[in-house]
């Protein structure tokens, strides 16, 4: 069974970043590269300034609000649409459908998130320094198990944006840095770790050890895929009550 | 009236209203009440009100927390200026990102603008019935909680002086809780009026609010303690600048800017030059009932 679909595919791009929504995704990647090309120039007083404005505005917001937008968009619109009835009524399997809407959504979001965090870090650590490289590897992590999650909570529920708020503002906001124990369920501390086993800062200050992080992270993309599969699979439509 | 209506070939036999038109006042009101009402999903299903319900549920948290700390003999947990700052922030920006685009999105979508401008509504009325809806929306979920919060420690407290004290430490924090109401309202409608898609719309107030703040913080840990670099770094985020001009009208607490020091006025005009922008912005996007 084939799992990636090129008319699928390119129907969710071009819906996904079509007109000016690709604007909205642009914007926040020109700030943290310009803010971090800023800062290179003024020379802050705190040496551990590539670490806060990578790790904690890259790492931490850009790259989690990026992905929710762009990963509950890709099958949530055609939901709130309708248009998804369409889509269900050709001959392409369920699951070949949800792959590639997650491939194209983790994409988007490696292009709008983790490849400027690269950008952003090389100006910011001037060159191919290990934080750099470390932060992109994580980014690009995070970006697979953000995605997956995200396109999980868009089949499962028409709120999926509103829901996914909360997780990214209150659960990895707040909680994965004030409660230990929330950090082993925490997308963000996964691909903190991965990033961390590269760059080596301790200013990063990463939750969980890097084999729970891949071993977890590998274990929630696949279970947020496969709940996403069986979901659409059983997937009947209904009116927005709301 | 259908009697000398004879021989009018158009003139169904319908019966007319004749009962008093309540007019443009009566219309701005009923609207202002719709939408609030909306705002917490109340006339909607069960799903509408998820958002707004678990938001108003967290952001009372701290408040009820604190009565049982006080009633076990401490002292207010949380001061009412700030209240608990990092959750009103985070509790606000997800409510105004969801319900925004609630409010004004919505009728982009469903293309019903100019079935409103079709009755005696003016331009700017429209806006202004959102605005006052949202606002008061907002002003329920910061001032409940430190009612909350009021009641939760005078109910401990004894004597009239104690509660005078807590009465008088109120009163500013209600204020404070009016100005983050209307700026937070007119900046999030004034964004989720530019797009009918809700999940764009909600996405770009929460990137802009959220985004903001984190690179506020950022700017103003990096920046060293005590540096004006600091002390301006909260200028970029709308949340942060609310916090900024608290502590310029003498609000003590320590919040998430740093002592603003000589440079309140700063934030003061800035604020102002955000609630202004908000404001103009929305007011031009209705000059024309465009449908999308």
């Amino acid at each position: 069974m084939p799992v990636y679909n090129r008319t699928v595919a390119a129907i969710t791009l071009r819906a996904a970043l079509g007109r000016k929504r690709a604007l909205l995704f642009a914007v926040p990647p020109l700030i943290l590269i310009g803010v971090s090309a800023l800062l290179r120039l003024s020379h802050p007083a705190d040496p551990a300034w590539p670490a806060r404005i990578l790790g904690d505005f890259g790492f931490s917001v850009v790259l989690p609000l990026t992905a929710l937008i762009i990963g509950t968009s890709v099958l949530g619109a055609e939901i709130e649409d309708g248009t998804i009835v369409q889509l269900l009524a050709t001959p392409v399997p369920r699951r070949t459908i949800i792959l590639t809407k997650f491939v194209i959504a983790t994409a988007a979001t490696m292009v709008f998130a983790a490849v400027p965090e690269l950008v952003a870090g090389l100006i910011a650590t001037g060159g191919a320094t290990r934080l750099a490289v470390g932060l992109f590897v994580g980014a690009l992590a995070g970006a697979v198990i953000y995605n997956a999650l995200f396109v999980c909570l868009s089949v499962a529920t028409t709120r999926a944006l509103a829901l996914g708020l909360f997780y990214v503002l209150l659960w990895e906001g707040v909680l994965a840095n004030f409660v230990g124990g929330a950090r082993i369920l925490s997308a963000g501390h996964y691909a903190l770790a991965l990033a961390n086993a590269v760059a080596r800062d301790p200013a990063l200050k990463p939750g969980v050890n890097l084999t729970t992080s891949v071993v977890m992270g590998a274990i929630v993309t696949v279970l947020a895929l496969a709940v996403a599969v069986r979901k659409l699979a059983s997937f009947s439509l209904r009116g927005d009550a709301a | 009236m259908s009697a000398d209506a004879t021989g009018v070939i158009h003139d169904l036999g319908y019966q007319r209203y004749d009962g008093d038109r309540l007019g443009r006042a009566q219309i701005v009101r009923t609207l202002t009440v719709y939408s609030l009402r909306a705002a917490f999903g109340l006339g909607r299903g069960a799903k509408a009100k998820i958002v707004p319900v678990s938001a108003f549920a967290l952001m009372c948290a701290p408040a009820i927390i604190n009565a049982f700390i006080v009633a076990r003999g401490g002292t207010r947990a949380f001061p009412y200026d700030t209240y608990s700052a990092p959750v009103r922030m985070i509790i606000m920006i997800i409510f105004v990102a969801v319900q925004a685009p609630e409010l004004v999105s919505r009728d982009l979508r469903s293309r019903v603008l100019p079935l409103y401008f079709a009755r005696p509504l003016r331009r700017g009325d429209y806006p202004v019935a959102k605005f006052t809806a949202l606002a008061t929306a907002c002003l329920i979920m910061v001032e409940v909680p430190l009612l909350v919060l009021y009641a939760g420690t005078i109910a401990s407290s004894h004597g009239g002086g104690a509660v005078w004290a807590q009465t008088r430490a109120l009163l500013p924090g209600l204020a404070i809780g009016l100005m983050w109401s209307v700026t937070l309202a007119v900046i999030g409608l004034a964004i989720a009026s530019f797009s009918g898609r809700r999940a764009y719309t909600t996405g770009a107030v929460a990137i802009y609010f959220f985004l903001s703040l984190a690179l506020a913080e950022v700017l103003i840990g990096v920046a060293g303690d005590g540096t004006a670099g600091a002390r301006l770094g909260g200028l970029v985020s709308p949340l942060t600048v609310l916090d900024g001009v608290r502590q310029w009208l003498g609000g003590t607490s320590p919040g998430p800017v740093p002592a603003v020091g000589s440079y309140g006025a700063a934030y003061g005009v800035m604020l102002l030059a955000l609630v202004g922008a908000g404001a103009a912005a929305l007011a031009a996007r209705y000059r024309k009932a465009g449908l999308a």
